[in-house]
């Protein structure tokens, strides 16, 4: 499985409750793609985001956000050095 | 009249009279159903109709007819004369119009009432003996019973004509009226102007105490059937014969309703104090039976014999010495009226058993017979499981010195579920110290097909032996006298029962209380009936709607009496012998027999019954039901009772009981009963109840025509749209998808989680389309569940086409289940259309999928050209999207059609577009692109290239977990060991590849070709595909 990086930018702070509901409205889709949410990363001034999911590949991430209408940047997959397991 | 020579009778029970001596007629209800229709009727039918009207379950409905025609020719035809004239197609039954009692009286009121004097008018009455074809109810066949009730309703609107005409002649001579208004009020209990009529005639003959009771008696009815009315015609004539100065002497004239017969006997009500006379023969052989199974075999044994014979008082014998050696005992009866109840007989048995044995059971598995033995999990719910465990509990109990017995008694009447059981533990059972007893009417087995079933199995294989219970001898009979009374002259009543037991006993008792010995079982019971306190006949009749047996609970609920009142009323039934309670169970009542019990029911008119069943019918839905066991009596009193309404619900109800235990003829039967009722009802009511029943009726019974029905199953999803239900229309797009697909387990039809999820989402109905449509995307793009994926398009293409917007995601998903089905034409066309809608939203990425998919078809159907002239405009549109693995693959695509078309020197740019793909961690896009450059370059040769390419695409299907692209990865490499000559690696791919499953069919046929082209260069034919 891969750990796959999703960067969103909002013109207007976006309320992390709001896009959660979103994406919950979509479980049984991401189950179905086996994505599993890890944990989201939010600016200060909420307009930019980092979601990370686990995930077979980023374009199962990809088609999930696309049925959800959830809107991104950039999706990739990320090699992940753990500083502590190196 | 002048008298025919054949003389047919449906004003009462069915019976036919040959130069005036009756004729025995066959104890099959259906052919003795059918002898009436085909009497009554009085025109030729085609078989197929009378096939459908009694035998629609049937294995061989035609040989059912054959069968039930051939025993009503003995009793129709002479010699001189045929009038059951049958051919290929059609049958008929040639009647004079003097030979059927029915046509005619209503000749002769056809010519008015006026035209007929009062002598004439009394002579037509007296041909009437009861109700039409009394006693001879079909519940189960709602045709046939539709059709008996309506000519019930006339014959009795007829009888009702004759009565009142009688009734207002006669005014002037009470005496000779009251037995005619009498009469009136029986067959038509809810008249209030019939019971006015006669509570006058009763005053003016001086009757005062019997008007008393008969106005108590008629308030009390309309009381509790919620029908009274204050300002009435009863309350009415009553007020006014209170007003008259009591100027006649009061006569006190006995009447059915005072105080019963002195002399009592005291019945027995414990089958094993019963007396026992004669029959030693026939009690060693079955006590032999014992001792048999006792060797460590199964023993099987039917007894046989007409009703009241004397069976279950055989069978009670053995079944107290099976006790008496310590043996376990199975032990139960069926129940006509509890057809619909499955497992019953099972279930009865298992709780008559004492705690401790049951305990020993696998409670899990067996609580779907036994709720009250705690909830089961999704595991334990399988029919494997519950069949098992009651095998086990046989097994568990089973041991030389003590047999286990199985005693089920009248198994002409039991439900298919039973018989099932019966069989299955029969099989598993074959080498265990086990004993099964049934008792049947052997006349009546024929019309039980689940019964004859097992039957036949059993006697194809040796192991039943059966015994037919012959009559008590005229010894026997003068010693059963002796022992009761030694009152009764013991020659008149072997002559009057025949030797039948039940008359015989019943006879001896009237004789011994002093009573007028009747003609027949039913004036007997009659006539006891007529002697109770009108509270007992009261309770009598309500016990008799709940069933043959029921429980006091139920009556204290229906009955307007306190709780001593019915106490009495229930001692005093239970000292005429008509009821006693069951064994093992204070709060349970039984009828003393079936016989007595169908007497007493048929006695009651039918709209009184109708309304009595309506009244049980709104108690039971009062009651907590939470496992749908109510359901399947509620499903019966309310529709006999009929309320549509609750009826459908109850039925509905009762087949998802039924299904829960696997009893799928039982479901299939409700749903039916429930299809028949269900366009009474209002929508959204009626759309709602009629897919929830197809869907029941569908899953117990998969259709003979699936596609035809899957039609008109898509035709009610469009009207639950139209009447605002989309719940339920999504629940018919599921039964068409699986009825099209032919796989999917309607079972899983709700799928909870993905409809509670469809449902969150909002929008309006286009909006909702899509989405719905989406997830059909999902499913068939992942290959999974793809009968569900039919089921949502089906559906979202409904909604866009009621919102008049055509969804890109609609068409797309079909064409991906159609390319996945193999129907590549079909796929084209889907996409094409996909591919417009979406240049005309102008949405690129739509745009861009579409063709992705065009392309995938053109390479599949071997068209390079039309692939690459796709893959150009593809890679176009990919450039323009930004983020994404569109660029990639749209380069990937072109680069890897022109090397399809040979070209060469595109491998170089396929090489990069390739590592694009991997870079943006597109798998699935990748392992495409991979497969079908491997399956080239394995065509030209290149087998190091193309083996690298398929074992990578290989191993992203594993990852994804989709068949299609793991299956054709390995076939390519099959293909390059065959190539290369290496036998291990030829048997090992062949092998990997043999176990994937569920891929598309247009891999299929390569998977099968490269199978078998490895099978040929081997020579091992076990690699061909299965």
């Amino acid at each position: 499985m891969a750990r796959v990086m999703v960067e969103r930018k909002f013109d207007e702070a976006e309320s992390f409750e709001d896009l959660q509901a979103r994406e919950d409205s979509f479980v049984w889709c991401a189950e179905q793609h086996q994505v599993t949410f890890i944990r989201s990363y939010f600016s200060k001034d909420r307009k930019r985001m980092i979601c990370e999911y686990e995930a077979p590949d980023a374009e199962s991430v990809r088609k999930l956000q696309r049925t959800a209408s959830m809107p991104f940047d950039r999706i990739w997959t990320a090699l992940v050095f753990d500083w502590e397991a190196s | 009249m002048s008298v025919a020579a054949l003389q047919v009778q449906v004003l009462g029970p069915l019976s036919v009279q040959r130069d005036g001596e009756p004729v025995r007629l066959p104890q099959s209800k259906k052919t003795r159903g059918l002898l009436a229709y085909l009497a009554i009727t009085g025109r030729s039918h085609r078989r197929d109709r009378l096939c459908s009207l009694l035998w629609d379950v049937a294995d061989d409905p035609r040989g059912a007819l054959r069968w039930s025609l051939s025993k009503i020719r003995p009793v129709v035809d002479t010699e001189a004369q045929r009038r059951l004239i049958a051919d290929r197609e059609n049958v008929e039954l040639d009647l004079d119009e003097t030979s059927l009692d029915w046509r005619w009286v209503r000749k002769a009121l056809d010519s008015g009432l006026e035209s007929l004097s009062t002598e004439r008018l009394k002579e037509l009455e007296s041909i009437f003996e009861g109700e039409l074809l009394e006693g001879l109810d079909l519940i189960d066949f709602d045709e046939f019973t539709a059709w008996c009730a309506a000519e019930r309703e006339h014959a009795r609107n007829m009888h009702t004509t004759l009565l009142r005409a009688l009734v207002e002649r006669l005014a002037s001579t009470p005496d000779e009226a009251l037995p005619f208004a009498r009469e009136l009020v029986r067959i038509d209990p809810m008249s209030e102007d019939a019971r006015a009529r006669l509570i006058q005639l009763l005053v003016i003959a001086g009757r005062r105490n019997e008007a008393r009771a008969q106005y108590e008696s008629a308030s009390r009815l309309l009381s509790e059937l919620g029908a009274k009315n204050a300002t009435g015609p009863l309350e009415t004539a009553w007020r006014e014969v209170n007003q008259r100065a009591d100027a006649a002497e009061e006569e006190v004239a006995p009447t059915p309703a005072t105080a019963p017969a002195s002399t009592e006997t005291t019945t027995q009500s414990a089958r094993s104090h019963d007396v026992f006379v004669g029959r030693q023969a026939e009690r060693s052989r079955l006590i032999s039976l014992l001792d048999k199974a006792g060797e460590g075999r199964l023993t099987i044994f039917m007894l046989k014999g007409e009703s009241g014979v004397g069976k279950t008082r055989l069978l009670a014998e053995l079944s107290d010495e099976a006790k008496r050696r310590g043996c376990t005992v199975f032990e139960a009866s069926a129940y006509e009226a509890e057809a619909g109840r499955p497992y019953g007989p099972w279930i009865d048995a298992l709780r008559r058993l004492p705690q401790e044995i049951v305990s020993e059971a696998n409670a899990a598995a067996l609580s779907p017979l036994l709720p009250e033995l705690g909830d089961a999990t999704e595991t334990d719910l399988s029919r494997d499981r519950l069949f098992g465990s009651v095998v086990d509990l046989v097994a568990k109990r089973a041991r030389p010195e003590a047999p286990t017995l199985l005693l089920f008694d009248d198994i002409h009447w039991c439900d298919d579920a039973t018989a099932e059981l019966l069989h299955y533990v029969a099989r598993m059972s074959l080498a265990q110290p086990v004993a099964i007893v049934f008792g049947a009417r052997d006349g009546e087995l024929i019309d039980n097909e689940s019964a004859m079933r097992i039957l036949r199995s059993f006697r194809r294989d040796g192991l039943i032996s059966e015994h037919l219970l012959l009559p008590l001898t005229a010894t026997d009979v003068a010693e059963l006298i002796r022992t009761l009374h030694g009152k009764a002259d013991a020659a008149e009543v072997f002559n009057l029962s025949g030797g039948n037991a039940l008359m015989a006993r019943e006879l001896a008792h009237a004789s011994g209380a002093g009573e007028m010995v009747p003609g027949s079982l039913r004036e007997l019971i009659g006539d006891r009936i007529d002697r109770l306190a009108p509270e007992s006949r009261n309770v009598l009749r309500w016990g008799a709607v709940l069933g043959p047996t029921f429980a006091v609970g139920r009556l204290t609920e229906l009955v307007s009496l306190d709780f001593d009142a019915l106490m009495n009323a229930l001692a005093e039934l239970e000292r005429r012998a008509l009821l006693g309670s069951t064994p093992n169970s204070a709060e349970m009542y039984a009828f003393h027999h079936a016989l007595v019990h169908q007497v007493v029911y048929s006695q009651i008119s039918e709209p009184r019954r109708k309304l009595m069943h309506l009244r049980v019918a709104k108690v039971l839905h009062e009651w907590d039901d939470p496992d749908g066991a109510i359901a399947i009596e509620l499903a019966h009193h309310a529709s006999v009772g009929g309320d549509a309404s609750l009826a459908v619900r109850a039925c509905v109800a009762a087949g998802h009981r039924c299904r829960r235990v696997f009893a799928n003829s039982e479901a299939f039967t409700h749903a039916r009963r429930g299809l028949r009722l269900v366009d009474q009802l209002p929508n959204p009511e009626r759309i709602q109840s009629r897919i929830e029943l197809e869907l029941i009726s569908i899953a117990a019974r998969w259709p003979d025509d699936p596609d035809a029905e899957s039609t008109r199953i898509e035709g009610l999803a469009e009207e639950a749209l139209d009447a605002g239900c989309p719940e339920h229309a999504r629940l018919a797009f599921t039964v068409v998808s699986t009825l099209r697909w032919h796989e999917g387990s309607l079972r899983d039809a709700h799928r909870l989680s993905l409809r509670a999820e469809l449902a969150s989402r909002e929008g309006d109905d286009h909006t909702r389309a899509i989405g719905i449509a989406e997830t059909a995307r999902c499913l068939v793009i992942l290959e999974r569940d793809l009968a569900q994926a039919e089921a949502l398009l089906l559906e979202a293409r409904a909604l866009t086409d009621r919102s008049g917007e055509a969804a890109w995601a609609v068409f797309d998903g079909v064409g991906l289940l159609r390319l996945h089905a193999g129907a590549l034409d079909e796929a084209k066309a889907a996409f094409e259309e996909a591919w417009r809608i979406a240049k005309k939203r102008g949405d690129r990425l739509e745009e861009f999928m579409a063709l992705e998919h065009l392309v995938m078809v053109s390479i599949h159907c071997r068209d390079p050209e039309e692939a690459c002239q796709h893959a150009k405009e593809l890679a176009a549109i990919g450039e323009k999207l930004r983020e994404g693995s569109e660029g990639p693959l749209g380069r990937a695509m072109l680069a890897l059609c022109r090397y399809q078309k040979g070209e060469m020197d595109h491998r170089r740019a396929l090489e990069d577009a390739l590592e694009e793909l991997r870079n943006a961690d597109a798998k699935q896009r990748l392992a495409f692109v991979l497969t079908q450059a491997a399956a080239v370059e394995s065509e030209r040769g290149d087998l190091e290239s193309a083996a690298a390419r398929a074992a990578e695409a290989e191993a992203i299907g594993r990852i994804l977990q989709q068949p299609s692209e793991s299956a054709l990865a390995r076939a390519v490499l099959l293909r390059i060991a065959r190539e290369e000559g290496d036998l291990a690696a030829i048997r090992r791919q062949a092998e990997e590849l043999r176990e994937i499953s569920g891929y598309a069919k247009h891999v299929g046929v390569i998977v099968e070709r490269e199978l078998a082209a490895a099978a040929a260069a081997t020579g091992q034919k076990d690699l061909e595909a299965e």
